[in-house]
């Protein structure tokens, strides 16, 4: 199914033909008053529309776009009064602009992963420098504003006449941004925004570039919002720094997002619909009442209801009509004919090393949470990591996964320094993971999961065939359509399995997989683990569970305060007095003890 | 830019700082027991500072005196907020909250737009304009007045937290509010008690600030921002954080807008606030948490 007919199958299509139908009507038989309504309107779909961007389908709220929105008015007027610079042109310069200052902003909160709240309020502060930046130079009119050139001289000046001549230039502005992303969410970046909405870490962990992915969404939405400045500079006649830098712009676009349902690809566009005619009639008809001020109240209000009462907008309200949030393009998962996935895999375990950790050591602190630990990894070994709670598994896991840096020692992967490297190019690299705490993407099936992690990096045809082996290796098929939050814990881990395996890698890193899980269930990941390894995956995994440890693994390491205490085979390690001591006390304390496999309970 | 100049500017951004300090402290105490960042506190102390200048201008009270009527007034306007509220987003994500507040500061800004007009309104007191010298440097009696209540206000703040009884619960629920509710501490009604509290408290620094400045239906969230840039540069949570926040942001105001006479001046203190930010992301201390 190519982009285009899965953008004229999706429910933005049909509201676009909505949007010209009424465009069409409205310059029949409407008169300039009702017409200019409209094309505020229309304004309003472009600018949430953009904001939903970042702030509904990725999950970074922006409450700084009146920044970008300003940074394309001013830069068109400013192009246009001063240099004779069309605004068309102005439009694109402004967006680009917007685009590169989105960036600027962006940039170091995304890159050191701060928390959202931090990066709504830089978003905030961004638009106030620019607010009182603009108001201190003269050349920009200061605080007086500026005026767009006189109406009607050229095309060009993008000053119109006729109201219906704004209207048609506003449906073509809203429909080229709705478009775009409608297309972009149909392909992959529609995974990626969701996976990453959902949970940043393990998106990060099936290879996502999740920096990347948020910087480019960011600045595509700044565009957006920057033309909309422009656009709405034009029609307008008039800017000042407070009319388009203000908070208001943030405040009105909140509430029309969220009004209309935020992460939903039509929400924006409802919002406004709803929102934006019956203000206007609040406004006339309160204005003996003191107009703007009381309509700005309901405004406030409807906010706190709306958030309060309906979380999911206007669009989750119209489910029922078969209005969705936006369907991602998952193309049909064929079950595996037999065949493992392909892949990068060397199939023969050829037993050479392929995981080297030399003297790795994390520290918090003045506390080691590892300390100069040095394994080797043979190609097609299945690798049990056992010790007490708090022995520095999980963060052993983490610097191999790349989610912590190690302070210091390296790690090489296939003779490749991977130390320091982050999540995602590890997952590239060919090392997959699963979390100890399930870190599902609740809004996506557990199908689309599945094929969102195989898609990084490869080609639809490809993650769709990979991806239907995958559900079927972990028998997933008969839970493929069901939400990942809804599935059980033994679901849930199987789904965790499966999203690091449809990444294909050569190495696994499996945390306590088999926590929580029946003795049942725990036989069947046994049997699961032995069939990855005989795909050729290396496994190296973290457990509890004695029994399941002895039975699978080739070697076992045993950690203890963060130090590797012992190595070796299963029985050899299971006799090793330290590791008896690190599990069972001292001897001294306690004469006869037994070594650990007899004590398991068979 | 001569030495005096400076001098003045950094005197007055420290008066004017000591009572963002009181305001920021409240703010980074509620954010600090209940994970809810306020994006009205500043249009409830706006909502404050109208109440001391209808108490003024309608029967001639001190604004000083004033604060002792409008505390309960705002305590009432907190309860009500609590429970129709921030009672509900308790434990939503951060960002819910963050919008909810905001809608509620967009309602008090435009109820008070509505009521009160868009007009400058300011109190008559028998200071206006009174000043003194000292060393050359020109100190308004009641900005000085204001300083001092806000300190004596803040110190008080922090001895009731480290030494009281309820000051005990509230830190025990700002550490971890499961522990506390297995430790016997009625959370919510603690959460509800600082909020109020806080809300209340916010009639002081309303009472300081009217006593010299003005007043328009925008100051609200001004002061939300202000406030909010504080406690995130303090560090969230960290209440001695707030409290040097505040003095730095008072000063880098008062400063920037001396060097700079220029309607860009006030730019200058987000481009501050951003860096400081992206330098010390978890507050001047390194002690806030991440949110």
């Amino acid at each position: 199914m190519n982009s285009l007919s899965r953008f004229t199958r999706s429910q933005t299509a049909a509201a676009l033909v909505a949007m010209w139908l009424a465009i069409a009507a409205a310059a029949v038989f409407l008169d300039g008053y009702w017409i200019g309504i409209m094309v505020g309107l229309l304004g309003w779909i472009l600018l949430a529309a953009s904001w939903n961007m970042v702030g509904g389908l990725l999950g970074q709220v922006s409450f700084g776009h009146s920044a970008f929105f300003g940074l394309g008015a001013y830069t068109a007027v400013y192009l246009a009064t001063a240099h004779g610079v069309s605004p068309w042109l102005g439009m694109l310069v402004g967006g680009l602009l917007a685009a590169g200052f989105s960036m600027i902003v962006g940039y170091l909160p995304f890159r050191r992963g701060l928390s959202p709240l931090v990066f709504s309020l830089l978003t905030l502060a961004s638009s106030y420098v620019l607010l009182f930046a603009v108001s201190g130079i003269p050349a920009l009119g200061g605080t007086n504003g500026l005026f767009p050139p006189a109406v009607g001289q050229s095309v060009w000046d993008m000053r119109f006449n006729s109201p219906v001549s704004y209207l048609l230039l506003a449906g073509a502005l809203t429909t080229f941004a709705l478009a775009t992303i409608q297309i972009l969410y149909s392909g992959r970046l529609g995974f990626y925004w969701r996976a990453i909405h959902d949970s940043e870490a393990a998106a990060g962990a099936i290879g996502i570039n999740t920096m990347a992915v948020k910087l480019f969404t960011f600045a595509v939405s700044a565009f957006f919002a920057a033309m909309a400045g422009t656009f709405s500079a034009q029609h307008t006649g008039f800017i000042d720094p407070q009319s388009v830098f203000g908070v208001e712009i943030t405040i009105y676009l909140l509430l029309f997002a969220v009004v209309g349902g935020a992460g939903s690809l039509l929400g924006p566009v409802l919002g406004p619909l709803v929102l934006v005619p019956a203000g206007e009639y609040l406004r006339t008809a309160l204005a003996s009442a003191g107009g703007s001020s009381a309509h700005h109240l309901i405004y406030g209000v409807a906010l706190m209801l709306a958030i309060l009462s309906f979380p999911g907008g206007l669009v989750s309200g119209l489910r029922r009509f078969g209005l969705t949030r936006g369907a991602l393009s998952v193309p049909d998962l064929a079950p595996a004919a037999g065949s493992a996935p392909d892949v990068n895999r060397t199939k023969a375990a050829d037993g050479r090393v392929i995981l080297t950790a030399s003297s790795v050591s994390k520290n918090f602190g003045g506390v080691f949470a590892v300390r100069d630990v040095s394994i080797e990894v043979r190609s097609g070994e299945i690798l049990g990591i056992i010790g007490p709670n708090g022995a520095g598994k999980t963060t052993l896991f983490s610097l191999l996964a790349g989610s912590l840096k190690p302070t210091s020692g390296s790690i090489t992967f296939d003779g490749r320094e991977i130390a320091g490297l982050p999540p995602h190019e590890i997952c590239r690299a060919g090392i997959g993971r699963t979390f100890q705490i399930t870190r599902a993407f609740p809004t996506l099936t557990v199908a689309e999961t599945v094929y969102a992690a195989a898609l990084v990096g490869r080609s639809e045809a490809d993650a769709a065939a990979i991806a239907g082996s995958v559900l079927s290796l972990t028998r997933l098929d008969q839970y493929r359509d069901m939400a990942s939050a809804d599935v059980t814990l033994a679901v849930q881990r199987r789904l965790e399995i499966a999203r690091a395996l449809a990444t294909c890698p050569r190495l696994i890193l499996l945390d306590e997989i088999m926590a929580g899980l029946t003795p049942r269930e725990i036989n069947d990941a046994i049997e699961l683990i032995r069939s990855i390894r005989d795909l050729g995956v290396t496994v190296i995994f973290i457990e509890h569970h004695i029994r399941a440890v002895m039975a699978l693994s080739d070697r076992i390491i045993v950690l203890d305060a963060g130090e590797l205490i012992a190595e070796g085979v299963p029985s050899d390690v299971a006799r090793n007095p330290r590791v008896v001591e690190a599990y069972l006390g001292s001897p001294a304390e306690e004469p006869a003890s037994p070594p650990l496999d007899k004590v398991k309970a068979r | 830019m001569s030495f005096a100049t400076l001098l003045q500017a950094v005197v007055s951004g420290l008066l004017l700082g000591g009572i963002y300090a009181l305001v920021a402290m409240s703010l980074a105490l509620v954010f600090g027991v209940m994970r809810v960042l306020n994006f009205a506190h500043g249009d409830l102390l706006m909502a404050g500072m109208y109440g001391i200048v209808v108490l003024n201008q309608a029967f001639g009270i001190n604004p000083y005196a004033a604060i002792v009527l409008v505390a309960p007034v705002l305590a009432l306007i907190g309860i009500a907020v609590y429970f129709v509220l921030i009672r509900r987003v308790l434990g939503a994500g951060p960002l819910m909250q963050a919008q909810v507040t905001l809608g509620l500061s967009f309602a008090i800004q435009s109820t008070a737009l509505l009521v009160f007009g868009a007009d400058l309104l300011n109190v008559r007191t028998s200071l206006d304009g009174a000043a003194f010298r000292v060393a050359g440097v020109v100190i308004g009696t009641p900005e000085l007045i204001g300083f001092l209540i806000s300190i004596v206000v803040c110190a008080a703040l922090t001895w009731f937290i480290l030494s009281t009884e309820f000051g005990r619960r509230l830190r025990a629920v700002a550490q971890d509010p499961t522990m506390a509710i297995l430790c016997g501490i009625p959370v919510r009604s603690v959460q509800m008690m600082v909020f109020v509290g806080c809300t209340a408290l916010l009639a002081v620094p309303a009472g300081c600030l009217m006593a010299f400045s003005q007043l328009t239906p925008t100051a609200g969230i001004q002061y939300s921002l202000l406030s909010l840039m504080v406690v995130v540069l303090g560090g969230l949570g960290d209440l001695r954080g707030a409290f040097v926040g505040g003095l730095l942001i008072g000063i880098v105001e008062a400063v920037t807008s001396a060097l700079f006479n220029n309607p860009a001046a006030p730019g200058i203190i987000y481009l501050v606030f951003g860096l400081a930010l992206l330098a010390r992301p978890r507050g001047l201390f390194g002690r806030g948490s991440e949110a």
